[in-house]
């Protein structure tokens, strides 16, 4: 092969010159090792999930169980995947056999197919397989391919708890993507863009402080999205066996579970992302490669406070979960939407300045909202009281004229 | 490899003539009123498919034609949703969903 | 043989060859998850034609929704999904009809003098303009209105027609 300089001809390809092929096959690297972030972290999200977990509930998780796990059990994670990986693979007999092996397939691919937009750092390091211009649509695009999987699970199994699990499953998720979209939508407006990269940077003023109550309602939507308690029907341990995967074993169950904490994890970036001001923080400017360092901490942050849900709260109802979006959390949406907007239209018009001033203009309209919303539940809750004693007390009456 | 050939619009509008037949194909063949729900949905896609390659193609200054994609489309969702609500409420009363069945404005 | 000549061919008999599976479909079920899989092919060619807004939705309302509708009236009216159904209508004339439909489609685009390559780059910040133009009275308001009021007829004519009995 003749003498070529391999170093310079790679660099050339990354700055965006070179051969075709070269920049096609950089990218595919890129694209692979953004892929194996979610999969690494969730290894070790797992094991601390668990021991943060069981902490919170006064007891002690995983230990120490024998030689290979480790001091603190670090590799409970490794063990439990080895166990999922050497057990067989049962398939049902009237089941569907390639739809039944896609869906778990399906589900780690979406997962991490929504990592395509996410971007690590700031724009110097690149951290970012593809910033397109509508990243922030483009989460939600793919998160709504999340019904699929459960359809075809529940389904393929033709067995009817997997069946009305996913009919559940699927209704809870589809209802719920209306305020995670009400709700994504106040960050791209304050933005001006639907870029993810644009939303980090015009974030000078974190919108979790700005507009907290939107935070809130993506905070909520997010979980149920991603099936956490108290939005967890779609698994229910102790309800339906195991929800739309109960015919699955091994790997095939493995991939759920797997897709399942990746979902949160990634849920907790898009809202470090969209709320906390993803790869910013002190120095960044400085040192650009302390961007991933903060988006991870603050990612990690928003995973913890999914697991202090987790740890401490029941499980909702079908019913109840549908009520709470329908009747609370949609119209909230909308609200504190329709409120943002005007405000900040208002506050433009009147010039005020961009920044600190702006942010207390819109925490101040989010307060009014989620007063006004107080008070209304407040209300509500009263008049509810007094018409349940209203209802009981004539009961009291028949007995005193029979006595 | 050469870079600077692109695909020519024909081959796009080609592409979309294409779903529209097979769509077409199967509302005229099908029995099974899901399965013409779904051909009906095909046909749809090629009309915006259409739409799109040529708003690339001429002038995209002019945002006609994606807007005209966006109209359709939210056409198209509200129809599919509104078809399959009727598909089930046939299905409740008439416990059947196949297309020759269906008669009751019959003669 | 340039990328995009190679990429499009591949979409595009993606989206051909599933959408035929589509219409031939034995089993409903299988006939949902082949459009799923045209949806998709339909969606690179979006993304080809430098529109990744309409790819995104393409996916979002199509595969997230239309798709997930679809799926979940099979599922609801599951008895007719025996195999051994007679499922097709008189295939043969409507093979006819389709094809001689397709002949004449193709003879009129090929007779057309079209552009073999777009005659302008795309413009930056098309999607701003796109916004602008939906809420624009001199632009597409009126349409954009007029949707959401259908919207809201089919929400609530589909609830209506849905209830419970």
């Amino acid at each position: 092969m003749a003498d070529v300089d391999v170093i310079a001809v790679l660099q050339e390809a990354i700055a965006g010159g070179g051969p075709l092929w070269l920049q096609v096959l950089l990218r595919v690297a890129g694209a692979f090792g953004m892929a194996l972030v979610p999969l690494v972290s969730v290894v070790f999200l797992i094991w601390e999930s668990r021991k943060v977990i069981a902490r919170m509930q006064d007891r002690l998780g995983p230990t120490n169980a024998g030689t290979p796990a480790g001091p603190w059990a670090i590799f409970q994670t490794v063990a439990d995947a080895i166990k999922i990986l050497t057990k067989e693979l049962i398939i049902p007999e009237g089941a569907d056999k390639v739809v039944f092996i896609i869906a778990p397939v399906l589900v780690v691919a979406v997962a991490i197919a929504m990592w395509a937009v996410i971007p690590l750092g700031p724009p110097e390091t690149g951290l970012q397989v593809v910033d397109l211009e509508i990243g922030a649509f483009y989460v939600v695009a793919i998160g709504s391919l999340a019904p699929f999987s459960m359809i075809m699970a529940g389904w393929s199994s033709r067995n009817k708890y997997a069946d009305v699990g996913a009919f559940r499953a699927v209704s809870q998720i589809i209802g719920y993507e209306i305020p995670q979209i009400m709700s994504l939508l106040v960050p791209v407006l304050l933005a001006g863009s639907m870029s993810l990269q644009e939303i980090v940077a015009s974030q000078d003023v974190a919108y979790a402080i700005s507009v907290p109550l939107v935070a809130l309602v993506y905070f909520l939507a997010m979980l149920a999205e991603v099936g956490k308690l108290p939005f967890e029907l779609a698994e229910a341990d102790s309800e339906l066996v195991a929800g739309y995967f109960t015919e699955y074993s091994g790997m095939m169950f493995g991939a759920f579970y797997l897709g399942e904490f990746i979902n949160a994890f990634t849920g907790s970036v898009v809202f470090s992302l969209l709320f906390l001001g993803g790869w910013r923080g002190p120095f960044v400017d400085v040192v650009p490669w302390l961007g991933p360092v903060y988006l991870l901490v603050k990612a990690f942050l928003v995973f913890n406070v999914m697991n202090l849900f987790w740890a401490s709260m029941p499980r909702l109802r079908i019913d109840q979960v549908l009520a709470f979006n329908w009747k609370a959390l949609v119209p909230m949406g909308l609200v504190v939407f329709l409120v943002v907007a005007l405000t900040d239209k208002l506050m433009w018009r009147a010039g005020v300045p961009e920044g600190w001033a702006r942010a207390a203009g819109l925490l101040l309209s989010n307060v009014v909202v989620g007063g006004a919303t107080a008070l209304l539940l407040v209300w509500y809750k009263r008049r509810l009281m007094r018409r349940r004693a209203a209802r009981f007390a004539p009961a009291a009456v028949p007995a005193k004229a029979e006595a | 490899m050469d870079l600077l050939a692109t695909v020519p619009l024909s081959w796009y509008l080609i592409l979309g003539a294409a779903l529209f037949c097979i769509g077409v194909y199967g509302v005229l063949a099908n029995r099974n009123l899901i399965v013409i729900m779904m051909a009906i949905e095909l046909m749809l896609n090629a009309v915006v498919l259409n739409l799109a390659a040529f708003a690339r193609f001429m002038e995209p200054a002019r945002i006609q034609g994606k807007a005209f994609a966006i109209v359709t489309y939210a056409t198209a969702a509200a129809e599919a949703a509104l078809g399959l609500a009727l598909i089930i409420s046939i299905w409740r009363t008439e416990n059947t969903v196949a297309v020759e069945e269906i008669d009751l404005l019959k003669g | 043989m340039s990328l995009s000549v190679v990429l499009f061919l591949v979409f595009a008999v993606l989206a051909i060859g599933a959408a035929i599976r589509v219409v031939f479909c034995h089993r409903i079920f299988h006939g949902a998850m082949w459009l799923i899989v045209s949806f998709f092919g339909v969606a690179a060619i979006y993304m080809l034609l430098e529109s990744p807004f309409l790819a995104g939705i393409q996916l979002f309302i199509y595969i997230g929704g239309v798709a997930v509708l679809t799926v979940i009236a099979i599922m609801v009216t599951k008895r007719v999904m025996a195999p051994n159904q007679r499922t097709l209508n008189d295939p043969v004339s409507a093979g006819i009809v389709a094809l001689a439909l397709f002949g004449v489609m193709v003879w009129m685009i090929l007779s057309l003098p079209l552009p073999m390559a777009p005659t302008a780059p795309v413009i930056e910040g098309g999607l701003e303009l796109l916004g602008a133009a939906l809420v624009d009275p001199q632009g597409f308001l009126l349409p954009f209105e007029v949707v959401s009021v259908m919207m809201l007829v089919v929400l609530v004519a589909s609830l209506y027609l849905g209830r419970e009995r």
